[in-house]
C-alpha cells in the first residue's frame, strides 16, 4: 500500500480537484490465461492549475495510466472524474500530447492543417481558424513553419506542433506522455521551459507522465511515484520550489537536490 | 560519370542512358537478322518490323484497336477498383465480418481468373462486357485484400490521436483512415492496373472481344508474310503496358508524396 499521503495539504489548497483517480486498475485482456495486470491500484487528485508529473520506471504503466486518464482506455476497476464527472470518453476540455510526435502528428497534412483539425471539427470559421493557427504556433515559439510538412522539421518543432495542435482545442488539461523522451538534451530544456510558460500563460492544469526524475522535479508541483508493474502509488512528493524556475538556477539549488535524491532513493528501493 | 550538381544533366544522363540501351537492342536484332542467325519465317527483321509499326500507326485498325483494349481495361479496372475500395472498406472497419468473410475472400483470390474466362465467354460473347466482367473480377480480389489490410493498419498511436482531436463518422474516414490506407492502395492498384491489362489482352486473344489482342491473333492467322504485323503489334502491347505501369507510379509519387516510402523521390513543393 501507498505510505501516508505527505501531500493532503497542496490538493486541498485550491478546493474542488479537476481531475480525481481513485483505486483506479487495469489489466489487459482481463478473464484469458495472457492477464496481464498493469495496474494495481491508483489514487491520485490533480487540483486547478496544478502541474503533476508521474514519475515511474520503464513498463510501469505510466502508458496506461494516462491512456485511462483521458478516457481512451476503459480501466478494469475504480473510477476517474475530470471536473466532477466520471469519465465515459474523451472530455471536450482536455488534450492530449503524446510521446511519438512522429506518429501522433498526421504526415499528410502540412503543419498549418495539422493545427486545423481540432478547429475544423469544432466548426470555427476560416478567417478565425487562420488567426488561431498563427496564435498557437507563436505560443509555442514557431515562427514560420506553416506551409512545411511536420517530418521536415526537427525532433523538437515536431513536439512543438504537436503541443500547438493540443492547445488549438483550449483545454482546461493537458495530458503528456513523455513528450520529452526522444529529443536531444539542449531541445529538451527549452521544451521544458517552454511547457511551464504555456502553462503560465494559458493557466491550464498539466498531468506530465515521465520516466526521468529531474524533469519531474523541475516541472511539477507535486509528482507521484509509481512502483514498478503492476504499479500503486509508492508516494506523492511536493515539489514547493520557487517559480518562475530556471533550468541553471533551480536544478542546481539546494532544494532541487536533496528531493531529487529523495526520489532516486523511492525509486531504487521499489522492486 | 561522376556525381553533378546540375539538375538537368542529373534528369536526362539516365534517359540518354536508357535511349541508348534501346538503340543497342534495336541494332542487335537488325545484325542477327541480317546474318540469318533468327530464322526469317518466324522472326521478323527489325527493319521490317519497324516499316510495319509506321504503317501501323497511320492506320485506323490500330488507333481502334487500342482504343477498345483500353476501353476494356479502364471500364473494369474503374467498377473492379470502386467496388474493392467499398467491400474493403467496409469488411476493415468492422472486426467481426472481417473475420467470417476473410477466408472466402483469400481463397476466391487464389482462383486464376483465367479459370472463369470460359464462363464469361458462355454468358457474354465476344464483347466488351465480357472484357469488363474479366478485367473488374481479376482486380477486385486482390485488390479489396489491400484495402482491408490498409484500413486495418491504421497505426494505434494515430487512432488515439484521432480519438483525442474529436475526429468522427465521415471526417475521420476522409482524414485519417483513407490517408492511412492508401499506401497500401496504392501498391493495390499499381499491380491492378498491369493485371488488368493482361487480363484484357488475353481476354480478346482467347475470348475474340474487339482490341489489341485480336488484332494480334488476325495477324497471325494471316499467315507468315503478316509476320511483322504480329510483332509491331506486340510492341504496340509492350509499350502500352510500360505506360500504364509508369503512369501509376507517377500517381502514386504525387498522390504519396508524403509517405516515408516517397519522400526523398518526389519534390515535395513545400
Ligand atoms: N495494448 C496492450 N495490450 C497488452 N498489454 C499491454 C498493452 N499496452 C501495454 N501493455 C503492458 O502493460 C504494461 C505497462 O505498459 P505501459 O503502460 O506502456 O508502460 P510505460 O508507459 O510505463 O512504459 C507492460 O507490461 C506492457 O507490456
Ligand atoms: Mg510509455
Amino acid at each position: 500500500m501507498a505510505r501516508p499521503d505527505p501531500s493532503v495539504a497542496a490538493s486541498e489548497r485550491a478546493g474542488d480537484p479537476v481531475l480525481s483517480v481513485r483505486t483506479l486498475a487495469k489489466a489487459y485482456d482481463a478473464g484469458t490465461s495472457r492477464e496481464n495486470l498493469a495496474i494495481a491500484e491508483v489514487s491520485f487528485d490533480v487540483a486547478k492549475g496544478e502541474f503533476v508529473c508521474v514519475v515511474g520506471p520503464s513498463g510501469a504503466g505510466k502508458t496506461t495510466l494516462l491512456r485511462c486518464l483521458s478516457g481512451l482506455l476503459v480501466p478494469t476497476s475504480g473510477e476517474v472524474r475530470f471536473e466532477g464527472t466520471p469519465l465515459r470518453a474523451v472530455p471536450d476540455r482536455l488534450s492530449v500530447v503524446f510521446q511519438d510526435y512522429s506518429r501522433s502528428l498526421f504526415p499528410w497534412l502540412t503543419v498549418n492543417r495539422n493545427v486545423a483539425v481540432p478547429l475544423r471539427v469544432a466548426g470555427v470559421g476560416k478567417q478565425q481558424r487562420e488567426a488561431r493557427i498563427q496564435e498557437v504556433l507563436h505560443a509555442v515559439r514557431l515562427g514560420d513553419v506553416g506551409r512545411s510538412y511536420p517530418w521536415q522539421l526537427s525532433g523538437g518543432m515536431q513536439q512543438r506542433v504537436a503541443i500547438a495542435r493540443a492547445l488549438a482545442q483550449q483545454p482546461d488539461m493537458l495530458l503528456m506522455d513523455e513528450p520529452f523522451a526522444s529529443v536531444d538534451a539542449q531541445t529538451r530544456f527549452d521544451l521544458e521551459d517552454l511547457i511551464l510558460e504555456v502553462r503560465r500563460e494559458l493557466d491550464i492544469t498539466v498531468v506530465l507522465v515521465t520516466h526521468d526524475i529531474d524533469e519531474a522535479v523541475y516541472l511539477a508541483d507535486r509528482i507521484v511515484v509509481l512502483t514498478g508493474a503492476p504499479s500503486r502509488v509508492q508516494e506523492i512528493v511536493d515539489v514547493p520550489l520557487e517559480r518562475p524556475r530556471t533550468q541553471l538556477g533551480t536544478r542546481s539549488s539546494e532544494a532541487f537536490g536533496r528531493l531529487r535524491r529523495h526520489l532516486m532513493e523511492l525509486v531504487t528501493t521499489s522492486s | 560519370m561522376g556525381p553533378s550538381s546540375d539538375g538537368v544533366e542529373r534528369r536526362w544522363s539516365p534517359i540518354a542512358a536508357r535511349l541508348l540501351v534501346v538503340a543497342a537492342v534495336l541494332a542487335g536484332w537488325e545484325y542477327l537478322s541480317a546474318s540469318g542467325s533468327l530464322d526469317a519465317s518466324s522472326f521478323p527483321s527489325m527493319t521490317d518490323t519497324m516499316a510495319e509499326l509506321a504503317r501501323q500507326l497511320l492506320s485506323a485498325d490500330l488507333w481502334t484497336a487500342l482504343w477498345n483494349t483500353v476501353r476494356g481495361w479502364a471500364t473494369g479496372l474503374a467498377i473492379g477498383g470502386s467496388l474493392a475500395v467499398l467491400v474493403g472498406t467496409l469488411l476493415g472497419l468492422n472486426r467481426f465480418a472481417y473475420l467470417s468473410v476473410i477466408p472466402v475472400v483469400e481463397f476466391l483470390k487464389t482462383v486464376p481468373v483465367i479459370a472463369i474466362l470460359p464462363l464469361a465467354i458462355v454468358v457474354w460473347g465476344a464483347t466488351l462486357q465480357m472484357k469488363v466482367f474479366l478485367v473488374a473480377f481479376g482486380v477486385f480480389w486482390p485488390l479489396t485484400i489491400q484495402v482491408i489490410y490498409g484500413v486495418r493498419a491504421v497505426d494505434p498511436v494515430v487512432r488515439d490521436t484521432a480519438v483525442v482531436l474529436r475526429l468522427r463518422g465521415v471526417r475521420r474516414f476522409v482524414g485519417v483512415t483513407l490517408p492511412s490506407a492508401a499506401p497500401f492502395i496504392a501498391t493495390g492498384l499499381r499491380v491492378a492496373a498491369a493485371v488488368g491489362l493482361i487480363l484484357t489482352i488475353i481476354a480478346e486473344l482467347i475470348g475474340g472481344a474487339k482490341g489489341l489482342g485480336l488484332s494480334i491473333l488476325t495477324s497471325v492467322n494471316a499467315g507468315p508474310q503478316r509476320l511483322p504485323a504480329t510483332y509491331a503489334l506486340i510492341l504496340v502491347t509492350g509499350v502500352a503496358g510500360v505506360v500504364v505501369t509508369s503512369a501509376f507510379a507517377r500517381l502514386e509519387r504525387r498522390v504519396l508524396h508524403w509517405h516515408e516510402s516517397q519522400r526523398n523521390l518526389a519534390p515535395t513543393g513545400a
